[in-house]
């Protein structure tokens, strides 16, 4: 190994510790080590304030700096853009605040949406304009952007509602689906049997017996599938 | 190389509050910068924005996380994305800084600064060859503000970006506030910088402004207006340097796009007589 890279190793595992006196025999004037300490963790809290702008509403500045900190400080950032930071944001408030079950839905969301903004452009499926597939066999998947969530909670509606109407925490279990529209990135939430289904295709189940494992009728599943075709939201597998 | 302007461009850099205006097409720019990494995704809304913004301007990419001061290499799943951009964008030239972001695949998201040593010269060295080699085009390797200095170094920044110049052919964007910040932080008179710069082959200039941080250093914020003594240096590299692109870099607090255009135009008549076109 180079002395560069050994000296870079302790740097940055001195840098996400957040104290950089470990190098300071290393530098002129040590006053700039804390240049770095600082602006190191303030670029990642700054990238999660931005990816979860809904979940710090809700927390609150400093209660979501505080959280983002602790985050920063065991999930360094692999990613060439802060864009991609947090993708273990919503489990890590899930672990730390149990009995607030919201805040981690909410930030699900909030990262559902990010990830659906910057994702390929969906493509109406005539994919499925084919005669010859075999709908009882096909597996699918979602499309990149697409995601469903199971939720415990409204956070849905806390979500729709910040900032300008308060709306308190309550349990609403079912699934939201998350997906873009344009450029848009929308949600919505599922009634009736489409969250199951459309849940346990995503999960790779085969379209035949997942239709019949859901119970919902003919007509029903043909009008979801034709909104899920249509928005571009689903793709075969392999 | 990249081959010598023959007039003096002026731009600025495309940031969200902003994106509107250049939606439209008509802001009177040679051409507008933007963050490689922000553009560097498979779809949505900012690929959008970009390709309208090139429909109207030429664009330079600029990043911030190629981390061409990594001891280990460059990672290459990034060079190749980008390259994919560049290949897309066609822009007038790609830059980042001299500096580190992180190693084994950990990216800290600062411009963290590399000792100026013999071996750290050799390493940016094979670096810029890399990133040059994937990218099929020269680079701009920009002066980054540092607030350390290493005992390991051997040589000034600007003795080891000549150095860089000399090894890869890459080209230089001075950033005229960043030598301010340096040489304020370091102690030092920032003409001296400026003596050791291989003029030939600077291509671009950054003006910005910074903020006072502890312990008397200043800050390289972006969120100020370029105050009197980076204008003052500007003039001077302007006596020093050929027709090269100049623009303002403003990332926090950002005023008005008309705001930003007066400095621009600050700028532009600073510019030495001999270089208009």
């Amino acid at each position: 190994m180079n002395a560069l890279a050994q000296f870079q190793r302790r740097f940055q595992a001195d840098l996400i510790a957040g104290d950089l006196g470990g190098i300071a025999a290393a530098v002129r004037r040590q006053a700039g080590l804390a240049v770095h300490t600082h602006a190191a963790r303030a670029m990642l809290v700054e990238g999660l304030a931005d990816n979860f702008a809904k979940t710090l509403h809700w927390l609150g500045g400093e209660a979501f700096t505080a959280l983002a900190l602790d985050y920063a400080s065991i999930s360094p950032s692999s990613s060439w853009t802060l864009a991609d930071y947090g993708a273990e944001f919503p489990d890590f408030l899930r672990r730390l605040l149990p009995d607030e079950a919201e805040v981690a839905e909410l930030a699900a969301l909030d990262w559902a949406l990010r990830c659906a903004f910057g994702a390929a452009d969906p493509q109406v499926a005539r994919w499925a304009e084919d005669a010859s597939i075999d709908w009882d066999a096909l597996r699918l998947r979602l499309a990149p952007g697409a995601a469903m969530l199971a939720l415990a909670t409204n956070a849905d509606l806390i979500w729709a509602a910040i900032p300008d109407r308060p709306i308190a925490p309550a349990a609403s279990p079912g699934w939201v689906l998350v997906w873009r529209e344009g450029a848009e990135p929308r949600f919505r939430r599922l009634f009736g049997g489409e969250g199951e289904l459309l849940a346990a295709l995503a999960a790779g189940q085969r379209f035949g017996p997942a239709c019949d494992a859901s119970g919902a009728d003919s007509r029903a599943i043909g009008g979801w599938l034709q909104g899920w075709l249509s928005a571009g939201l689903v793709v075969p597998r392999g | 190389m990249i081959p010598q302007l023959t007039r003096s461009l002026y731009g600025l850099g495309l940031r969200r509050p902003h994106h509107q205006a250049f939606l439209g097409g008509h802001v009177p720019l040679d051409f507008v910068e933007v963050v490689s990494e922000n553009f560097m995704v498979d779809g949505g809304r900012p690929a959008h924005v970009l390709a309208r913004v090139r429909h109207h301007h030429d664009v330079i990419l600029h990043g911030v996380s190629m981390s061409l001061g990594t001891a280990t290499g460059l990672d290459a799943a990034y060079l190749a994305r980008l390259r994919q951009l560049a290949d897309a964008v066609e822009p007038l030239w790609v830059s980042d800084h001299l500096a580190w972001t992180g190693i084994d695949g950990v990216n800290s998201h600062d411009l963290l600064p590399i000792p100026y040593s013999q071996e750290a010269l050799a390493i940016v060295a094979r670096n810029i060859h890399q990133a040059q080699d994937m990218l099929g085009r020269p680079l701009l390797i920009e002066n980054p503000s540092t607030y350390l200095e290493f005992h390991a170094s051997c040589m000034s920044e600007a003795q080891f970006m000549a150095e860089l110049v000399a090894r890869t052919g890459c080209a230089l964007l001075l950033d005229v506030n960043n030598v301010h910040v340096s040489a304020h932080n370091h102690g030092r008179d920032p003409a001296d910088w400026l003596d050791d710069i291989p003029w030939p082959a600077v291509r671009q200039l950054h003006l910005a402004g910074p903020s006072a941080g502890a312990d008397g250093l200043l800050i390289d914020t972006h969120d100020t207006p370029v105050p009197d003594p980076v204008w003052a240096l500007y003039a001077e590299v302007r006596r020093r340097a050929g027709p090269v692109a100049v623009m303002i870099e403003r990332d926090d607090d950002i005023p008005p796009l008309a705001d930003l255009l007066v400095e621009l135009d600050r700028a532009r008549l600073a510019e030495p007589m001999v270089h208009r076109a």
